[in-house]
């Protein structure tokens, strides 16, 4: 299993998305140098106005520099995120169809048994950015993963959340051994309500959603991902123990790129280049650190392990939660 | 804690002249697109929120308050100029404020919901600057069970929204539900009812629905009166002459007066529904509407009265200030507005927590103030585009019919760029059409949609944290057995109030 905080993962903006550029550099010139020459098309399976949404526009404005050519956003929602995905699928396998997405999908075609598409048909690109599953409790109840851990041990406590931040506690605690009842909610807003409101024992929330009730409402006792928090994380909330210091393999949730699964290697494979010199576009990081968004680049090789991985470990984390 | 040196900091933000220009043009730009049937206050103001990069945060805060303002007061000017919502916050608007528009009174009817929409935003917003903490705690307390037992209250309105035939009204209250179930199933997210349609999988989408049920099934139904008319290009040119040369009529003071008991209505039940999160304006307005209607039987609600009018605008305007509470006590969106909202002051500097009030009282002042000015901008705003569109609706139906049908096709194409919306909105357009035929009443319909889900989420929610004890999922707290108290009180209120109904009816008959 990988431990990409430790130098995989390239932290926050900047200088270490640049080099993770320039290690790729020189492979670059090389393949299908040619491509692309016309306009991409960058499907999304989200709406308009949602982060996923915000993401691609940001990196859009950077396009021109980056790859050469203009993106046409495309947002093409429905079916539990799949129809997007559907789309893509239907257009030639020739690289300029790309797909951003989430979870999202991936979870949706993990529940549906008999669904067309199967959640390997993409030809992964590289990861930007990722969220981790962070669990929050009140201090005066479990005021660390021990107590929780007991806790939950000698009856299961209820947790709430987003289904894949769920997942990635449901992981965790499989793996310690202990159950918990899982109430799944749209938001992480909804969740966090409802546990402020003392509805729930814990919350499983994202890191930016973290920062804002923690330390004032709430504890963060454990960061169930493989990716290591943020600086600034860290000195707001204090010292937050990581999965893996207690042993466990985290599971933390892409915005991932892909493209057709039949798509030439040599284009994916500089789509993936192209994308790396992107998340160091100066124009596209920086709007991205102003909007408190947080790169997490992971090129192409690595990421196509590592998303084979997540959907593995999505599937059972989702019987856990069943 | 009040801090005088950040007010006076935070009046000196807000009143620049860029600030203030950001302000009218964020309400002018709101209430335009809000009027735009799919686009709805979020979308609009998703859609603007590049624009923040460039701003400052008064500026930020001006221009995105404005549109989130203007657009929810936007949806209500097509909804009566052309049946069409322009966003769901706006159908219960339809009954009331079409019905005016048929008669000549469009203008009378777009005063009544921007006076009514601007009182009750501004006495929420006024409620949020001083209690904006309590409020939030009062939010904390309603968990699933109690959120179950507000639904239920909500389904108590349906007899008030059935019309003179209760069992047609259960029959649409039927349909809306069946419709509800389509989709994933909230808890477990198992495809139901889908019949093996992948494109049925996320459910039907509100805004097809609310424009197929309200907008199209209107149009189809003048549509089929036209025909059998001998209509003349000359005829319709004279009727778009007279539109615009003829006056319409206006709201007096004595009516706004008259409809003062409505827009409390609708501050009370706006505020409390605005400051829970997942519940939304759509909620508060056919709330408020029922409420209004069952309580106030002789302003004969439902027929073309400013009072229909002025209880759903004041129920879904009460929401805009009590939506941002959530956000402001503890840094959490309760809404897809607030988070983007949330996201621009993120984009300033300011992290929304807890602590803001201590480590921003000058933005959190800011955002008062603007709270409170952009309604008086939006009055001024309304009034110009209320006047332009009260003549648009005058047009005559040859003209007024296709372009609405045009508009709707538009309408449930944009709100998610999905085909299958415009097909899904045509069908219900077809189901709404017959419905009318037969006399059966929409409202029901639309209420069982939007709140038997939201029941079967907190109820099935409410059974896992009490890991399935029954009793304690529905009566595990003294302010669900008082909703509970308040649900069985409507129930017999509503019952009583139907028996009277009836017995005056017989006795003036036997007169």
């Amino acid at each position: 299993m990988k431990t990409p905080h430790n130098g995989i993962f390239v932290g926050m903006l900047g200088a270490g998305a640049m080099a993770a550029v320039m290690a790729l550099g020189g492979t670059g010139a090389q393949a299908g140098e040619d491509f692309p020459t016309e306009s991409l098309a960058w499907v999304l399976p989200f709406g308009a106005g949602g982060g996923s949404d915000r993401w691609v526009r940001v990196m859009a404005t950077g396009a021109e520099d980056a790859f050469g050519v203009s993106w046409r956003v495309e947002n093409r929602p429905g079916a539990g995120a799949t129809a997007g995905w559907q789309h893509v699928l239907e257009q030639e396998a020739d690289g300029y169809t790309v797909f951003f997405a989430s979870p999202t999908p991936v979870l949706t075609l993990l529940q549906e048994a008999d669904h067309a598409i199967d959640p390997e048909d993409i030809e992964i690109v590289g990861f930007v950015s990722a969220f981790r599953s962070i669990l929050v409790t009140k201090e005066d109840r479990f005021p660390d993963w021990d107590s929780f851990l007991e806790a939950t041990q000698e009856e299961p406590l209820v947790l709430g959340g987003t289904i894949s931040l769920l997942m990635g506690v449901a992981n965790i605690l499989d793996q310690a051994g202990a159950e918990a009842i899982y109430v799944p909610y749209d938001s992480t807003g909804e969740a966090v309500t409802d546990f402020l409101g003392d509805h729930i024992d814990a919350a499983a929330v994202t890191g930016s959603t973290a920062m804002t009730i923690v330390p004032d409402e709430a504890v963060a006792i454990i960061n169930t991902s493989d990716i290591a928090l943020s600086e600034e994380a860290l000195e707001q909330m204090g010292e937050v123990p990581e999965a893996e210091q207690r042993g466990f393999e985290g599971m933390s949730f892409p915005r991932w790129v892909g493209v057709h699964p039949d798509t030439p290697q040599d284009r994916a494979d500089r789509l993936g280049e192209l994308l790396g010199d992107l998340m160091a576009h100066e124009g596209v990081t920086s709007t991205l650190e102003r909007m408190g968004e947080e790169i997490i680049y992971v090129p192409r090789d690595e990421a196509r392990e590592r998303y084979s991985d997540l959907v593995a470990r999505m599937r059972a984390s989702l019987e856990l939660l069943e | 804690m009040f801090q005088p040196d950040a007010l006076i900091e935070a009046l000196s933000l807000v009143f620049t002249v860029q600030t203030l220009m950001w302000l009218v043009f964020g309400v002018a730009v709101g209430v335009g697109l809000g009027a735009i049937p799919g686009l709805t206050a979020s979308t609009s103001v998703a859609l603007m929120l590049p624009l923040t990069f460039a701003l400052d945060t008064a500026g930020a805060l001006g221009l995105l308050i404005g549109l989130y303002k203007g657009a929810v007061f936007g949806g209500s000017i097509s909804a009566i100029s052309f049946a069409t919502p322009g966003a769901p916050d706006s159908a219960a608007t339809v009954y009331d404020g079409y019905a005016l528009t048929r008669q000549g009174k469009g203008r009378k009817a777009i005063l009544a919901s921007l006076y009514s929409s601007t009182t009750a935003d501004t006495l929420s917003d006024i409620l949020v600057i001083f209690v904006a903490p309590a409020m939030a705690i009062i939010a904390l307390n309603f968990g699933p069970t109690e959120r179950f037992w507000l639904m239920v209250l909500a389904i108590t309105l349906l007899g008030a929204l059935s019309g003179k035939h209760l069992a047609k009204g259960m029959l649409s209250a039927a349909i809306g539900l069946y419709l509800g179930t389509i989709g994933q199933d909230p808890v477990g997210n198992v495809s139901r009812n889908t019949f093996g349609q992948s494109w049925l999988q996320d459910g039907i989408h509100l805004v097809p629905l609310v424009i197929g049920i309200f907008a199209m099934s209107r149009m189809l139904e003048q549509g089929l009166d036209l025909t059998r008319r001998s209509p003349g290009v000359q005829y319709a040119a004279e009727m778009v002459r007279g539109a615009f040369a003829k006056g319409t009529s206006t709201l007096s003071f004595r009516e706004y007066r008259s409809i003062l008991p409505q827009i409390g209505i609708g501050f009370g039940v706006g505020s409390i529904v605005g400051m829970l999160p997942g519940l939304g304006a759509t909620v508060a307005s056919f709330l408020t509407y029922g409420l209004a209607k069952r309580f106030f039987p002789s302003k004969r609600i439902g027929e073309g009265s400013i009072h229909g009018v002025a209880a759903a605008e004041a129920g879904n305007n009460a929401t805009v200030g009590p939506t941002l509470v959530p956000l402001l006590a503890f840094g959490i969106p309760g809404s897809a507005t607030a988070a983007l909202i949330g996201g621009a002051l993120i984009l300033q500097g300011v992290t929304p927590s807890p602590r803001m009030f201590e480590l921003y009282p000058e933005v959190v002042y800011s955002l008062f103030a603007i709270l409170i000015l952009g309604n008086v901008v939006n009055l001024g705003v309304g009034r110009f585009f209320g006047f332009f569109y009260a003549r648009l609706g005058q047009l005559p139906p040859q003209m007024l019919v296709p372009l609405i049908m045009l508009m709707a096709v538009i309408g449930a194409y944009a709100a998610r760029n999905d085909p299958y919306d415009v097909l899904m909105m045509l069908g219900l357009g077809c189901l709404g059409f017959c419905m009318r035929r037969f006399g059966v009443p929409e409202a029901p319909l639309v209420i069982t949609f939007l709140v038997a889900p939201l029941m079967e989420q907190n109820m099935r929610r409410a059974l896992l944290i009490n890991r399935g004890d029954w009793a304690d999922a529905l009566f595990g707290s003294p302010l669900a057995i008082g909703l509970f108290g308040l649900a069985v009180l409507m129930v017999v209120l509503s019952l009583k109030m139907n028996v009277g109904d009836r017995l005056a009816s017989v006795g003036r008959e036997s007169k």
